[in-house]
């Protein structure tokens, strides 16, 4: 799941580089070639790099807690088998994003760290509560959704390892997304019950959703590095308004109502009403909606959200408990038996 | 569907159902660990296995089901606590303790090798079939966790002393998973469940010792399980109630809903 | 545990163990049918060969259907890329494996073997059999005996119904499901968006 859309890359020192090397760095990224791990590259797009991995790593592995909560309460055995598989495929992700990060320069044990001790950041989603086996449909219906329509978009980047990682990972993301609207329609066909958690849950998660591509771009996004390097190829509003225009009405026809809410300090909604500007502008053909609430977004960014604490403490327990196996495969011998 | 005699369904189902339960909880516990395994791969392994275990579960169930006309979610979640007849090595909690759920896993996993090499001999098709499958993939858990045993038997002073620990307090419930089941004689006698439990018995001693003696750890076991308690008779341990209640928490909400 | 996850402590601040070592990396290949190529599938970490492929088998091996596996140490790759330098030092002879990386970005996949003094010999040898530049885009050379493989026969791809995992396993049921709600045509605009999955 997850992407690295709202991960503030902020690159710049590119004036210290060699104007030549430069130069043709540019061009490569132009001519739309990859750039490899051994090319010659900016520092700055190598720490730019390393970063949205990371954060990418990050934002895989702690992604998978809130949904970890609900493997043991799935309510059948399909949903049982793939939400364990999908969490399970978000480890992998981490996994696999963390190598690329390795590859740039930072050892695994060193990203681990600075996640848990809070001195890097993971996806701002991850930490909003999901108190309902709803909240698990809507999230992997709409964060999927916005991860494939982010991560698509990364997939056309210039660093080859990263893109090569992210082919992989939307294969994978496939699944998510169908098991995701599977979940969902059958809870909208179902009963009265199962309708109103859908609706309680898609509550919780259509402002995370929204904020999930990132806040508003700067005026000049396409001329900073980050997509002149094409580091990222879409803008954090083109991407949000595309994924409004395909679930605004795909909601809507599914007999949800999208509401603007006000939530607790826990992440819970306190007031609803209909988000009265949600309407198809014919002029555009693109749908309009009420922004989400960006003080929140910042709020939550800077640690201060509903789940923070809880997901790194575990994030850190399963770091701290794992360490004697971790030392036994490393320096074990093997074979030899220990000392009595 | 080849006719079983109908004297010998309830005995059957309830064998298959033993099998099943002990997958799926097996399953459902290693679950837990999803996301929080103490090395990124591992987790991932981890969390194959479990599904492996969950879904042997829900093909046996479907083959139980074949013959009492329950669906494998009904089976798996419609249940009341003592109707479930799985071994209270399944129910334990691992703590958060990775030697304990590598135990648990090691007995288990050698367990269910012998298991189910009896039943893809069963004179019953449909179990032999499904059964052959099934045993390969458990080949896969087997080579898994020994190496895991092994590794951390060997590892460090401290992975050797938390293995030992592990082994002595989950090594005592093992030979639970061999507590006798209702009505099991006539099943063997009609080929539906060949061979005797008690060579079953000798043979997974051998194997779990052998591979035991390679990690130096030791285990103490005693045939039979305590007067009061019997998963294959329904008499389980403290912990399966509440394991079930958030097992069915959704389930129960709307049981006859799809979910 | 699941009140662990519940009830965790909120502990924060420096950690007190000090800082680990990383486990050894790995280049995992995976064959799809017998007597087919391996093509690169991804990197993991590992303590050693067999635990390579112990999470290989479970992780690459489990997004399609395989049947066999390759753990390559990363160190022991020699290439033409400059993230592979190959050593010219010159040992005994022995058996190198080759493959190819058929254009930039692409995976590497394994082609013939050939046998040589030193990873720098190998590749100039390789490059002998592939003459014409513009077919490929980087060689690796790794010695053979230092590939660990699955077996003949290992079970890696289950045998059990994995269609709980797979988009596929959920299309047609997810497209019944719509009709209730949607026409043909906002339904096919909406799937226009969709993954296909294939590796």
């Amino acid at each position: 799941m997850s992407g690295s859309a709202n991960v503030g890359v902020h690159v710049d020192h590119e004036s210290k580089e060699d104007p030549a090397l430069l130069a043709e760095f540019q061009r490569k990224i132009d001519a739309g070639e990859l750039i490899e791990v051994d090319d010659w590259m900016p520092a700055a797009y190598r720490k730019g790099m390393l970063m949205m991995a990371e954060h990418h790593a990050n934002s895989e592995i702690v992604g998978a807690l809130p949904e970890g909560e609900w493997i043991t309460r799935a309510p059948s055995l399909r949903r049982k088998l793939a939400l364990t598989a999908k969490v399970q495929d978000e480890v992998g992700h981490g996994q696999m994003l963390y190598r690329v990060s390795q590859d740039l320069g930072k050892s695994r044990d060193a990203m681990l760290r600075d996640l848990i001790t809070g001195k890097t950041k993971y996806h701002n989603c991850f930490n909003y509560p999901a108190p309902q086996w709803a909240d698990i449909a809507m999230i992997q219906w709409l964060i999927d959704g916005a991860a494939i329509m982010n991560q698509k978009t990364l997939a056309d980047g210039a660093y080859g390892p990263y893109v090569r990682t992210m082919r992989r990972i939307n294969m994978e993301e496939a699944f998510h997304f169908k098991s995701g609207e599977d979940m969902v329609l059958t809870l909208m066909s179902g009963t009265k019950r199962q309708r109103d958690m859908a609706q309680e849950a898609f509550d919780r998660w259509w402002g995370p959703s929204l904020m999930f591509f990132g806040p508003p771009d700067k005026p000049n996004a396409r001329q900073l590095p980050p997509m002149r390097w094409r580091m990222k190829t879409v803008t954090n509003d083109d991407l949000r308004q595309r994924f409004v225009d395909r679930f605004i009405p795909a909601a809507l026809d599914l007999g949800l109502k999208i509401h603007v809410v006000t939530k607790d300090e826990h992440g819970f909604v306190t007031s609803k009403k209909p988000d009265d500007k949600i309407a198809l502008n014919k002029d555009t053909g693109h749908w309009e909606f009420t922004s989400p609430d960006w003080d929140e977004f910042f709020r939550v960014i800077r640690g201060n959200g509903p789940c923070n604490a809880k997901r790194l403490a575990l994030r850190r327990l399963s770091y701290e408990q794992g360490r004697w196996v971790r030392q036994a495969i490393l320096n074990g011998s093997g074979s030899l038996p220990p000392a009595a | 569907m080849p006719d079983l005699p109908e004297h010998l369904k309830k005995p059957f189902v309830n064998m298959l159902l033993a099998a099943a339960d002990d997958k799926l909880f097996l399953g459902h516990r290693n679950s837990e660990w999803t996301g929080l395994g103490p090395i990124l791969e591992e987790d991932i392994a981890f969390s194959s296995l479990a599904q492996d275990d969950m879904a042997h579960a829900s093909a046996l169930y479907e083959l139980a089901g074949s013959i009492d006309g329950r669906t494998p979610d009904e089976l798996a979640f419609g249940r009341t606590a003592e109707q479930y007849r799985c071994a209270a090595i399944v129910e334990v909690p691992d703590e958060f303790d990775w030697a304990t759920a590598i135990a648990r896993r090691f007995f288990c996993n050698h367990f269910d090798l012998l298991r189910l090499t009896r039943f893809s001999q069963s004179a019953y098709k449909p179990l032999s079939d499904l059964a052959r499958r099934l045993v390969a993939e458990q080949q896969v858990h087997v080579t898994h966790v020994d190496d895991w045993v092994i590794r951390l038997g060997t590892g460090t002073p401290e992975s050797h002393k938390r293995m030992q620990q592990a082994m002595d307090a989950i090594g005592p419930l093992a030979p639970e998973l061999f507590e006798p089941l209702d009505d099991l004689k006539p099943l063997v006698d009609a080929g539906l469940y060949p061979g005797s439990d008690f060579t079953m018995y000798d043979e997974w001693t051998a194997t779990v010792e052998h591979v035991l003696g390679q990690a130096h750890l030791t285990v103490q076991m005693e045939v039979g399980s305590p007067d009061d308690r019997g998963g294959r008779r329904g008499v389980h341990t403290q912990y399966l109630a509440p394991m079930l209640d958030e097992m069915c928490e959704v389930y129960r909400l709307e049981p006859k809903a799809a979910w | 545990m699941s009140k662990l996850r519940e009830k965790v402590d909120l502990v924060t601040g420096d950690l007190e163990s000090p800082p680990e070592e990383d486990l050894k990396g790995y280049v995992i290949f995976t064959q799809l049918k017998m007597g087919q190529p391996h093509l690169y599938a991804g990197y993991l970490d590992a303590a050693d060969d067999d635990m390579a492929l112990i999470f290989a088998r479970e992780h690459y091996g489990q997004d399609q259907e395989c049947v066999g596996i390759w753990a390559v140490p990363v160190e022991a790759v020699s290439g033409t890329d400059a993230a592979h330098p190959a050593s010219h030092d010159i040992g005994g002879v022995e058996m190198y494996q080759v493959f190819i990386q058929a254009r930039r970005g692409a995976g590497h996949v394994s082609a013939e073997t050939v046998q040589a003094r030193s990873p720098a010999e190998a590749i100039e040898d390789a490059q002998r059999i592939h003459t014409d530049p513009s077919k490929y885009y980087s060689l690796w050379v790794v010695p053979q005996h230092l590939i660990a493989s699955t077996g003949p026969g290992d079970v890696i791809w289950r045998y059990s119904d994995q269609s709980y995992r797979l988009a596929r396993g959920y299309s047609k049921e997810v497209r019944e499901k719509w009709t209730k709600f949607r026409d043909e045509g906002s339904l096919n605009e909406y799937e226009k968006d969709d993954l296909k999955e294939a590796f």
